[in-house]
Formats: structure tokens, C-alpha cells, sequence
């Protein structure tokens, strides 16, 4: 694991900053209609216009600024030319690199009216990342991370994926530790002060496996089921964990966030 | 951007131990009479009779035992009384 100090931990705010902000740009172009093309185009204008540098594009080969995995894709599928409908979710993953250091963030949106049940596997989700970025306290362990998600997920019913995880990230990316979705309290390596880390639950409606498709990336559901995805990039500081993606600016601790809940686009 | 779960790191496959190897005493003898379960009296060269059944490996390989049949026998040093036939002359 790679710790960070603290000067290393203001650039990386400064990259998160850059990637929320073209985040941003592309929930204010999230309609029914819109292409995920489209918002590929927005997202990347929007980091290069702020001296970052998309992070996806040609990493293993990726194509794309923006991981957009729409309905049952759970996370990295390309931006295509199909248009959103009314009804779908649609997971928007975006990464910026700035001054060497990468940022990390990914919230799902629905688009038009969805199903009760759909907005509760959203806010399920988002509030699982919230839950999993409090425990993320200096001198806990990663199982308590991992545990915090699994709880909120599991106890709402829904099921945790299991073939993708988060990961450390700085100068890399993907650094370690990777940082399962699932786990028990009290195990894995203690958390200290200048690791950051990509929290990122990912969240399916029902149990069921992840397959890959043929393009060697876009990740769905073996059953189908609608998949949620929500990540932030948290450095664990000795006066808790800081949420370097999130938008609400200084002075926000993760429990203030879990609290407030956290707005759905769209 | 979420990264692909390393598998759990299997171990490599150990060669599986040869049925040969440890705590066997090699001998040979002579198949006197066929018993249920697949299992025969052996006259061992060495004189005392014992109960051998086939070896696993000669089951995969259709080797058929019968009476009279000169075969290699493993006994086991924990009990002296059982065997396993490994080979068929």
C-alpha cells in the first residue's frame, strides 16, 4: 500500500475537483434521448478544458472517457451511439488524470421515471459507499470497510458483486489494496493515514453471477438484473476519512454526507 | 474505474502423490483365489497369505486379475495383513 503526505493528498483533491466538475457537466446533459456517446464527448471536453487528462481512455486498451453501463451492464461499457430511454439506469464511471495523480468517482442516475424499486436500488447503493467511506478510519481495518457495504447491501435485500472490487489509487489508477465489496470486520490490513482508496460498491437487484462480454470489457448481469454503481476516491487522514470526489465543499466528513444523503441526478 | 477481483490465488496443483511412494513394502506373489469387492487372497513369495484388492491406477486400466496370476503386491507396514496390487507379470 502506498501512502500518501499531505501535499500529494492536495493534488490529488485538485484532480477529484477537475472529475466531479466534468461529472457534473455531464448530469446537467443526462436527458431521455441522449447517447452515452454524447455525454463521452462532454465528459472529456470538460476535463481537458480544466488541464486534466481522461484516465480510462487507452488504459488496458479502454476506449472511452466515461465507463457508461446502462440497466444490467455493471460497470465499464462503452459509450455508444443508443440513445437513453425513459426508464433506463445508467451508471456514469469517470477518471482524471491531473498532475500525476489519478481521481476516481461514479454515481448511477435514472433517466425519465424508473420503478420504485429501481430508485431503491439506488439510494441502496449510495447509501452503502457512504456507509463503507465512514468506516474507513484511520487504524480500522479494510474488512470494515467491506463489511459496512455488505451490511447496508445485504440487509436491503440486494446482492453484492463479487467479481469486481475497488482499489487504491494515486499515482496508479489501480494500486493496492483491492477493496471488496464483501468481507468480515476486523480482518484484512490495518487503514493508515495517507492511504487512498477508490470505494466503489456495486450492486445487483438480485443474485446473479457477472459475465464479461465479447468486447473483453463491458461487465452485466448473468440474470439480467439492473446493476447500481457508486464510487468516490476517500483518503483515510487522521481526522477521518476525506472524500476527495465529493462536491460538497471543505469541511465535509463522510458521516455529514450519509446524513444529508446525497442528491440522484436526473 | 473498478478493477477485476484477483482470483483467489490457487495453489499450484500438487502432483498427486504416486500410490507407490511411502510406509509400502514391495513384494510378490501369487493370486490364489478371487473374494468379493474386488479383493484377493495372495500367496505372497515370502510365504503368509494376504487379502490385496487392486491398486487404483491398475482400475483405470481395465487390468484384470485371476487366479494364478503373478502380481506385485504393496502392503502396508501399518498392517501386514492387506495389500494392493500394483502390477500383473
Amino acid at each position: 500500500m502506498i501512502l500518501k503526505r499531505r501535499a500529494e493528498l492536495e493534488v490529488m483533491a485538485e484532480a477529484c475537483a477537475i472529475n466531479s466538475a466534468a461529472l457534473e457537466a455531464v448530469e446537467a446533459a443526462l436527458r431521455v434521448g441522449v447517447s452515452t456517446a454524447e455525454l463521452d464527448k462532454v465528459a472529456e471536453d470538460a476535463i481537458l478544458a480544466r488541464g486534466g487528462k481522461p484516465a480510462y481512455k487507452g488504459y488496458n486498451g479502454f476506449p472511452a472517457t466515461l465507463c457508461t453501463s446502462v440497466n444490467e451492464v455493471v460497470v465499464h461499457g462503452f459509450p455508444s451511439d443508443e440513445p437513453l430511454k425513459d426508464g433506463d439506469i445508467v451508471s456514469i464511471d469517470i477518471g482524471t488524470f491531473y498532475r500525476g495523480y489519478a481521481a476516481d468517482m461514479a454515481r448511477t442516475y435514472a433517466i425519465g421515471t424508473v420503478p420504485v424499486e429501481t430508485r431503491r436500488l439506488l439510494e441502496v447503493t449510495e447509501r452503502s459507499l457512504y456507509a463503507g467511506i465512514a468506516a474507513a478510519q484511520a487504524g480500522a481495518r479494510l474488512g470494515d470497510v467491506s463489511a459496512a457495504i455488505q451490511d447496508v447491501v445485504e440487509g436491503a435485500g440486494f446482492w453484492v458483486v463479487r467479481e469486481f472490487v475497488g482499489h487504491g489509487i494515486g499515482r496508479d489508477l489501480h494500486e493496492p489494496p483491492e477493496v471488496p465489496n464483501f468481507g468480515r470486520a476486523g480482518t484484512g490490513p490495518v487503514l493508515r493515514p495517507g492511504l487512498v482508496l477508490a470505494i466503489e460498491p456495486m450492486v445487483a437487484q438480485s443474485r446473479s453471477r457477472v459475465l464479461i462480454a465479447d468486447d473483453g470489457w463491458t461487465a452485466y448481469t448473468e440474470n439480467r438484473s439492473l446493476a447500481a454503481h457508486f464510487e468516490h476516491t476517500v483518503a483515510i487522514t487522521e481526522d477521518g476519512p476525506w472524500v476527495l470526489t465529493e462536491r460538497r465543499a471543505a469541511g465535509n466528513s463522510a458521516k455529514a454526507a450519509a446524513e444529508t444523503g446525497g442528491v440522484h441526478g436526473a | 474505474m473498478a478493477r477485476r477481483r484477483s482470483g483467489p490465488a490457487r495453489p499450484p496443483r500438487e502432483n498427486r502423490q504416486e500410490e507407490t511412494t511411502q510406509d509400502t513394502i514391495r513384494t510378490e506373489g501369487v493370486v490364489l483365489e478371487a473374494r468379493p469387492n474386488t479383493t484377493f487372497l495372495v500367496q505372497l513369495d515370502a510365504g503368509p497369505e494376504i487379502l490385496a484388492h487392486v491398486g487404483g491406477k491398475m482400475r483405470r486400466h481395465y487390468i484384470r486379475i485371476l487366479p494364478g496370476d503373478r502380481v506385485v503386491v504393496e502392503i502396508s507396514t501399518y498392517d501386514p495383513e492387506k495389500g494392493r496390487i500394483v502390477y500383473r507379470k
